[in-house]
């Protein structure tokens, strides 16, 4: 309608103080879900100052104790300890930091990997387009947990690189179909072809314009990524064919805690709401981002 | 139109061909499967005699003809532990798997489709910010979590429903949810934003200004057109159905052929895995193909257009 | 069945009758008011044309009559229908009982406007059947009836057709049948002909007037075409920023306008008698800062101090009546502009074709790879255009007129013929070559805003075409930057700005800009001006006939307007179903066309100057 362009706010994108102030007025939950999502990576980056006891050592006296308990040695846990007398909050920020480990960086080398692969279908089109298209067919039809599965069945478990590479891949076909379909529509029917009749080569066409335009997109979709890679991250670990002892993470723990549901909830509900909480934010983090960056919905009113 | 099914169909066979030569190559390049298989301290004779009698000796090519000659046969390879047919052992699971992964699927449509039309019915109302709710809520539980949390509460706090079994109705309600509620949330939350596309659309302003009531438009027109694309995510689900019910049968003890490849995994028993992996890629790229008839069923469009070409 | 023929009864109500009209978005503090203290009426059988540029709320005030505007917008003063009042209060329920029945409305999009999944056959049955609360049989022989009434080709045939299946025009009859499934006595038409081709939009109007004549039914014809406003129309009123600046009949208002703002619409109205149009600087103010005085004021060259001060409104009495202006300095006098006026000699035109063309195509065919196989657009095409010479290429959608434009910049080569430019092969995009030849021919394509980059400043995409042809210092590609601003009449302002901060006119003013960086000879204008309102319009097609002159710029102007053609392009070229046609002088060819679809194509236009001395029977 035409009174939505009349009332169109003028917005300009640029620099910190932007991010800020739209940070500000953003809903209250998306602020609180940031702050959870802070505190996570801080306790990832510092895990090894903060945690007060070794993660590993285990005190068969102080076995099961329920949070905020004191064990007969007189040590104090705030989150309780597991079934070898471990502390809990230790362990748990041991695990946060692995398991942010892998999310980060798989997410990262998956986005990478998954961008150019799109990025060169687009730009060679013909056969290339053609085999990188059926091998994304391929991959979007098949659950990546039993693909992974299989790799882990061949390989074995307890390579953490591999693992990582493996996780991150999830995803990437995704990243591939978006940087694909936004790279071929910008070329074919937008400003890239006006660009190109000024005499633009298309390596300044790719990086100068469509670069920029479909970043967007690209930051939205790891933002859908990133939960789901924790999650594939700690199912496998859950399942005993992800992070191996003596490393640990969320979905190590909880698959300990499993064995204790009846007289020790602790367990396996504080590295459980450990992952809720972590997921969660992260989808209304990204649900938020999502509007804020797409330009068709951030004029609305 | 019939030219489009045909190209459907090889598309499938083809998405089938690729998947049993990623099977065959990531069983036999990225490893020795008999060193993977046999103890480290195993004597190199009898690796070498194992070889030998599975035929790993001989090159490349002929080992790939004759991987694809045994699948013809039905031979997916024998499990090494007992000796029994891979395909057997996959085989007895199968029954449970369907019985909850089904389920789970009624679950996943019973549960989102309505919610995702009363929050786009409602829209901007508490009702729709509730269902959202849920609905984020709901994706973002991780499986796992929400299978422990379940029998935490109804088994081990209220003693309402056992922890484990599968013999009877009462033992798919837990599995079930902790199945199905990502994928309800899913398609709830793609109901409503296809809904409200669809709402904000030409033509239901131009129904409002032919007399139709909002009753009327809802349920002739806005469904049926708002339902169209939510069958490729129902497509989807299948995928997340089948990954999800790894985790689920294992939380659950659950007898399927999710628990089954997991046990097969951590004692490398390849024979299995390429079993289930196959046979999951099967069924993922049938459902693909379902799905892409199921258009030509329901939306005109596809059904006329489909000669030219590509959607 | 005697559907339509209603007793004409002389006490009929009146079908439309709206008074102090007002509709405002949101609540309290921040509500905006969109339309201002608007009142109209239509009798029944009269046909009232609302114009005004888009903005101006002659949409939201037929949303606002069928209660369709939504939740979030408020309703003040009073609407009748011919035996309801339309109130903010009425619930879904009750508006849906009258709409339909009292009145129907037909959109611009029609395609658009109907159910996509469903054959319109069931669609209009279901229609017929609801609002005539018929049986099913009955209600599918009336809907068979309608479409026969609409004129719809193959009525029997097409009941089963999807909407997708059918062309704009006949998606656009079928809503034209829909809408009179409720016999209604008015009909609202929200810009029914703006996206259809030429000959189409003719038959259409032509319906709904015979349909009118037929049925005495009221419509309110809603458009921002004046031409198409005189042709069809009884009685006008024009809108400007929320109200109505000017009503009466239409020969009263389209001869001697009173209000500048009408007067300034008409003056932009390209004509087929080579007017050349001056178009209206400025835009039309949004609805969150509309002047205090006269909206009009701050575009307006007889504004005065009371004007920017003081709201021009007439008395109630005055609105009532039905020949009304809001202004302190209304215009008097008829309307001066000579008709048969000569056409403004711009170059002298040589003869066609020769060694000495800048830009010409000999036997050009050009072939699209399908999944079908080979599409041919065009065919046989040859003609040719001299050094700062101005040619027009002519023809409905799907004619071939843009593939001309795609085989002189090298986008496509040449299935058979040639394509050269100053005598050598036009290269192809992507060659060498090309790179060479983008310094002498640019484009100007048909929507600005898809042709710029969204997230880069429209002063670096001016700049850029210099900076990939490595041309000046840092210094001078600015200081030529803000030249070309100049020059296209920008300020330097909006260099800094982004494409979707500015108008659609500033912005196609930032292509044409940057098109004219590199110094070319030739500028193809594809469609430039269609996706922009009529004054912004008339303002482009100026600064295009500037730049013609000064530049030593050629031009080649591809197009669907002929009007616009003919004040622009010293010749012309007419395309059909990718044939060349008919060529010529444009002053030649528009006075005496050799071709029958040329013929056509002029007949079907709607002309603001054209005498309407064809009865207007309006038989009561």
């Amino acid at each position: 309608m035409a009174f939505a362009e009349a009332t169109e706010t003028i917005e300009r994108r640029s620099g910190l103080r932007t991010v800020l102030a739209r940070v500000s007025v953003a809903p209250l939950i998306v602020k609180m879900a940031m702050a959870w999502l802070i505190l996570v990576l801080f306790i990832a980056v510092t895990a090894h100052w903060i945690m007060p006891y070794d993660y590993q050592q285990t005190a068969l006296l102080s076995r099961l104790l329920p949070p905020g308990a004191t064990g007969p040695a007189g040590d104090f846990h705030i989150l309780g300890t597991d079934h070898l007398g471990r502390d809990l909050l230790s362990r748990l920020f041991s695990s946060i930091q692995l398991t942010m480990l892998v999310a980060v960086f798989g997410t990262v080398f998956g986005a990478i990997v998954g961008s150019c692969i799109g990025f060169v279908a687009a730009r060679f089109r013909g056969w290339v387009d053609d085999i990188i298209m059926v091998l994304v067919d391929f991959q979007a039809s098949m659950p990546f947990v039993i693909i992974a599965l299989s790799v882990i069945a061949v390989m074995g478990t307890g390579n953490m690189l591999l693992f990582i590479l493996l996780v991150g891949f999830q995803g990437w076909e995704r990243y591939a179909r978006i940087s694909r379909g936004m790279t071929l529509s910008a070329v074919n029917h937008g400003y890239a072809a006006s660009i190109r009749l000024l005499g633009a080569g298309t390596m300044r066409v790719y990086l100068r314009h469509i670069l920029p335009n479909i970043l967007a997109a690209l930051v939205v979709q790891v933002s859908i990524n990133f939960p789901e890679t924790v999650i594939l991250e700690t199912s496998m670990s859950f399942l005993g064919v992800g992070i191996q002892p003596p490393n640990t993470s969320l979905g190590n723990l909880l698959s300990y805690g499993r064995d204790y549901l009846l007289n020790a909830w602790w367990i396996a509900g504080v590295p459980g709401c450990a992952i809720f909480f972590t997921t969660l934010s992260m989808s209304v983090v990204g649900d938020w981002l999502r509007d804020e960056l797409d330009p068709t919905t951030s004029s609305r009113a | 139109m019939t030219g489009f099914v045909i190209r459907k169909i090889l598309r499938t066979l083809f998405t089938l061909f690729l998947v049993v030569t990623f099977v065959f190559f990531v069983l036999r390049l990225t490893g020795d499967p008999v060193s993977a298989m046999m103890p480290d301290d195993t004597d190199p004779a009898i690796l070498d005699e194992l070889r030998k009698q599975w035929g790993l000796d001989r090159p490349l090519g002929i080992q790939y003809v004759e991987y694809w000659r045994n699948l013809f046969q039905g031979d997916f390879g024998n499990a090494y532990r007992d000796g029994r047919p891979a395909l057997e052992i996959v085989a007895e699971r199968i029954p449970a798997t369907l019985k909850l992964t089904l389920t789970a699927f009624a679950f996943i449509v019973i549960a989102g489709f309505p919610l995702g039309i009363v929050a786009a019915v409602k829209r901007g109302t508490a009702i729709d910010r509730g269902i959202m709710t849920i609905s984020v809520t709901g994706f973002s539980l991780p499986n796992f979590f929400l299978g422990i949390l379940l029998i935490f509460l109804l088994s081990v706090t209220f003693r309402l429903l056992p922890a484990y079994g599968s013999d009877h109705w009462y033992n798919l309600i837990m599995p079930v949810i902790t199945l199905g509620t990502a994928g309800a949330a899913v398609i709830a939350r793609f109901v409503r934003s296809s809904m409200l596309e669809v709402l904000n659309s030409p033509y239901i302003r131009a129904c409002r200004a032919r007399g139709m009531t909002e009753r009327e438009i809802i349920w002739t027109v806005a469904l049926p057109n708002a339902s169209i694309p939510t069958i490729t995510i129902l497509g989807f689900m299948v995928g997340t159905i089948i990954g999800g019910s790894i985790v689920t049968e294992t939380v659950f003890a659950w007898p399927g052929i999710g628990r089954l490849l997991i046990d097969a995994v951590t004692s490398r028993e390849l024979a299995v895995v390429q079993t289930v992996v196959m046979m999951t890629a099967a069924s993922m790229v049938f459902a693909n193909l379902a799905v892409d008839l199921l258009y030509l069923v329901i939306d005109p469009r596809r059904r006329y257009a489909s000669g030219t070409g590509e959607q | 069945m005697p559907d339509f023929a209603k007793e004409t009864d002389p006490g009929r109500a009146m079908p439309l009758a709206i008074s102090n009209l007002t509709v405002s978005l949101g609540v309290g503090e921040g509500r905006i008011a969109v339309v201002e203290d608007v009142s109209m009426q239509v009798r029944p059988g009269e046909i009232l044309g609302l114009v005004g540029e888009s903005g101006s709320g002659k949409s939201v005030t037929c949303l606002a009559a069928l209660g369709l505007l939504g939740s979030g917008w408020q309703t003040d003063g009073e609407i009748r229908l011919a035996r309801t009042r339309i109130a903010g209060s009425m619930s879904e329920k009750a508006l849906s009982s009258v709409r339909g029945l009292e009145a129907a409305m037909v959109f611009q999009d029609a395609s658009a406007s109907l159910n996509p999944i469903q054959r319109i056959g069931k669609q209009l049955t279901e229609t017929v059947a609801r609002l005539r609360k018929v049986g099913r049989g009955e209600a599918r022989e009336i809907a068979l009836d309608l479409l026969r009434r609409v004129e719809m080709p193959d009525p029997e045939e097409r009941f089963y057709s999807y909407p997708f299946q059918l062309s704009g025009g006949q998606n656009q009859r079928v809503m034209i049948a829909v809408a009179l499934a409720g016999r209604p006595e008015l009909l609202f038409a929200d810009e029914p002909t703006t996206a259809l081709d030429v000959t189409v939009q003719s038959q259409i109007l032509e319906l709904i007037k015979s349909l009118r004549d037929e049925t005495k039914m009221g419509v309110v014809f809603v458009s921002h075409d004046l031409g198409v406003v005189k042709e069809v129309c009884d009685s006008v009123a024009v809108m400007y920023a929320g109200r109505i600046v000017e009503a009466g009949s239409v020969d009263r208002v389209m001869n001697s306008p009173r209000h500048p703002y009408t007067m300034g619409l008409i003056e932009s109205m390209p004509t087929l008698s080579g007017h050349i149009p001056d178009g209206i600087e400025g835009q039309v103010p949004s609805p969150l800062n509309r002047p205090p005085g006269c909206a009009f004021a701050p575009r307006c060259g007889r504004a005065r101090e009371r004007c920017r001060k003081e709201l021009p409104i007439g008395s109630s009495d005055e609105k009532q009546s039905k020949d009304y202006v809001a202004c302190f300095f209304p215009l008097t006098g008829d309307l001066t502009r000579a008709v048969n006026s000569e056409p403004v000699v711009r170059s002298k035109v040589a003869n066609a074709g020769g060694e000495d063309a800048l830009l010409e195509l000999k036997g050009a065919a050009c072939d699209y790879g399908t999944r079908r196989g080979l599409f041919r657009a065009i065919s046989g095409v040859t003609l040719s255009m001299q050094k700062g010479g101005s040619l027009a290429v002519i023809g409905e959608s799907g004619s071939g007129k843009s593939t001309i434009g795609k085989l002189m910049l090298g986008i496509e080569p040449t299935s058979e013929g040639t394509a050269r430019f100053n005598g050598r092969p036009v290269p192809i995009l992507g060659t060498k070559d090309h790179i060479e030849f983008t310094r002498s021919v640019q484009l100007v394509p048909q929507n600005p805003y898809l042709s710029l980059d969204p997230r880069a400043a429209i002063g670096s995409q001016i700049e850029e075409p210099l900076e990939i042809h490595g041309i000046g210092t840092r210094q001078e590609r600015r200081t030529r930057k803000f030249e070309l601003l100049e020059a296209v009449g920008l300020h330097p302002s909006l260099s800094d700005r982004y494409p979707h901060e500015v108008s659609g006119g500033q912005c196609q003013r930032v292509v044409i800009a940057r098109a004219l960086a590199l110094r070319p000879q030739v500028l193809i204008c594809n469609e430039a001006t269609a996706s922009l309102d009529v004054s912004v319009q008339a303002r482009i097609i100026e600064l295009l006939r500037d730049l013609h002159g000064s530049h030593n710029l050629s031009i080649v102007f591809i197009t669907h307007d002929l009007r616009l053609a003919r004040s622009l392009c010293d010749r012309v070229a007419v395309m059909r179903s990718g044939q060349l046609v008919e060529l010529g002088e444009t002053t030649a060819t528009f006075e005496d066309p050799q071709h029958p679809y040329t013929r056509q194509l002029l007949a079907s236009i709607p002309d603001v100057e054209a005498e309407h001395d064809q009865s207007r029977e309006i038989a009561q």
